[in-house]
Order: C-alpha cells, then structure tokens, then sequence
C-alpha cells in the first residue's frame, strides 16, 4: 500500500493518543458506579463500540443508496469499507457485552431482545460481505451488495429500540440527565477516541479498496 | 524488528502491567476489567494491522503485473 500521507499520520496519532486516554481515564481516574462497581467501567468501551458500529451501518446505508442513483464504483468501496469496520464493533460490542453481562447477570450470553437483534445485526453485515466475495463482476456485486446494505439497516433501529419496545434484561438507554457527570465526560472521550480509530480504519480500508481495485482490473486485463 | 511484532510486545507489556496493577489496588471483578480493556485494544490493533498487511500483499501483487509487462 502507498504509505500513508501526513493527514492519515496525523489522525492515526490522533487515534491512539485519544485512546490511550480515554482508557486511562475509563480505568483509572472516574470513580467507580455506586451500584455495579469497576465492571461497569466496561461501559466506557462498551457502548462507544455499539455507537460506532451503528454509524458504520448508516454509512453504510447512505452510500448504498448514493450508488443506486450515481452507479458510481466509489461509494460502493466506502459502502465495503465501513461494513468491514462495522463488523469488527459489532462483534466487539458482543464480546464486551458478554463480559459485562457474566458478572452482573450471572450469565454470558441469553437470549435477551437487545443480544439478540445484536447478533442478527453482525450476521446480516457479515452475508453482506460474504456475498461481495461471491460476485466476481464489479458492477452486479456492487449492486446486490448495495439492496443489502439499504435493508440490513433496517435492523438498526430495531437493535436501539429493542429495550424500549421488549422487556429486557439490557438496561434501557441512558440520557445526559440521569448520568453523573463525570461518567458522562468519560463517556463522550471515549466516543471521540472511538470515532477517530473508525476515521482512521476507513482511511485506510478504502484506500485498500481502491488498491483492489486496481487488482482486479489488471487481472482482467491480463485473463 | 517488524512494526507488528513491537506491537504485540508493547500490548502484552502494557496487559501484564495493567493486571498487576488492577491486582495491588485489589478492584473487585478485575478479570472482566482487564479482559474487557484488553479486548477492545487487542481487536482494534489486530484490525490495524491486518489492513496494512492486507495493503502490502495487494500492493505486492499489483507490482507483479508491472514488472510482468501485463499493466496498463
């Protein structure tokens, strides 16, 4: 890959220094919550990832429909950029999930409304993205890829709302007013660390798109 | 030393470090803490990594049609 320009340098340090505190403050400054203790300090990573990945699908989703009216090949790389990185919260977001939910709820995993529209989320994107493996045509890929982007997310509310609308053991959405302070600044830097480590992977991945791209094309050029 | 291995290194490292301190000041469900944390970093940085190697090996094999004579 090209390597990487001063801007990519620039967020990728922004990134990981962003991390490194949020971490630091999520673990060791902010006190621990009067009713769980330290585990519920995995909410500082837990719900970011949740958000992020949320965000990746709605990229998803807006870039899908862009290449339904533009049949431009561009926002289709972006669309499979984001689904790839939108993979990689999801599955952390259960995997967090799971290790919050063992020792306040007794159990790792339970077939609770918010787990599992979380699960059918994940498995959604990853079809998604195991159908782009199986089109070896640029165009029809993009454009099957495109139809499940547009209706996977309509899962994604369902997944946000689901406490709301099911009795669940999740508890339900949290607002600014009924969250101390200091949770809420932890919380909110540990947003912002999270959706630059996502800038940064997008930066990157769709620049390894194009690269496919230009892969592909020189293989079949020379078939 | 390969950029990824010093990776690795430093994230161990950084994981002992964190246990060892979790474990002094005794916090109560330290293995989740530190589970949870170390999952978050060690998927992040695996991702990242996976993506440059992934460029390198494109970008490798879109080198080898070049020297081919078979680009355009």
């Amino acid at each position: 890959m090209e390597p990487k320009t001063g801007v990519e340098r620039i967020l990728g340090a922004a990134a990981l220094v962003t991390m490194l505190v949020g971490s630091a403050v999520g673990l060791f400054l902010v006190p621990q919550d009067a009713a769980q203790g330290n585990v519920q300090r995995l909410m500082y990573v837990h719900v970011p990832a949740a958000w992020l990945a949320f965000m990746a699908f709605f990229i998803v989703f807006v870039m899908s429909v862009l290449y339904l009216i533009q049949r431009d090949v561009r926002w289709d790389r972006v669309a499979a950029a984001s689904a790839e990185i939108g993979v990689v919260f999801t599955a952390l977001t259960l995997l967090l999930g799971m290790m919050w939910g063992k020792p306040t709820w007794g159990v790792w995993w339970t077939w609770d409304p918010r787990l599992t529209t979380t699960a059918i989320l994940l498995a959604i994107y990853v079809g998604y993205l195991a159908l782009r493996s199986f089109a070896d045509d640029e165009e029809k890929r993009a454009r099957w890829a495109s139809i499940v982007g547009i209706i996977g997310f309509a899962n994604v509310p369902i997944v946000y709302m689901s406490v709301t609308w099911w009795r669940t053991l999740h508890q339900p959405p949290s607002s600014p007013r009924s969250v101390a302070p200091e949770i809420l600044w932890t919380l909110m830097l540990n947003l912002a660390a999270f959706t630059l480590v996502y800038a940064y992977l997008m930066v990157r991945r769709v620049r390894l798109a194009r690269l496919e791209g230009e892969l592909e094309k020189r293989m079949a050029y020379n078939a | 030393m390969r950029k990824s291995s010093l990776v690795i290194i430093v994230y161990a490292v950084a994981l002992i470090l964190l246990w060892v301190y979790v474990g002094r000041v005794e916090m109560e469900n330290r293995s989740f803490v530190v589970a949870g944390y170390g999952v978050t970093w060690g998927v992040l940085l695996w991702y990242a990594l996976r993506l440059e190697g992934r460029g390198r090996a494109t970008a490798r094999a879109v080198a080898s049609f070049e020297v081919a004579g078979g680009g355009k």
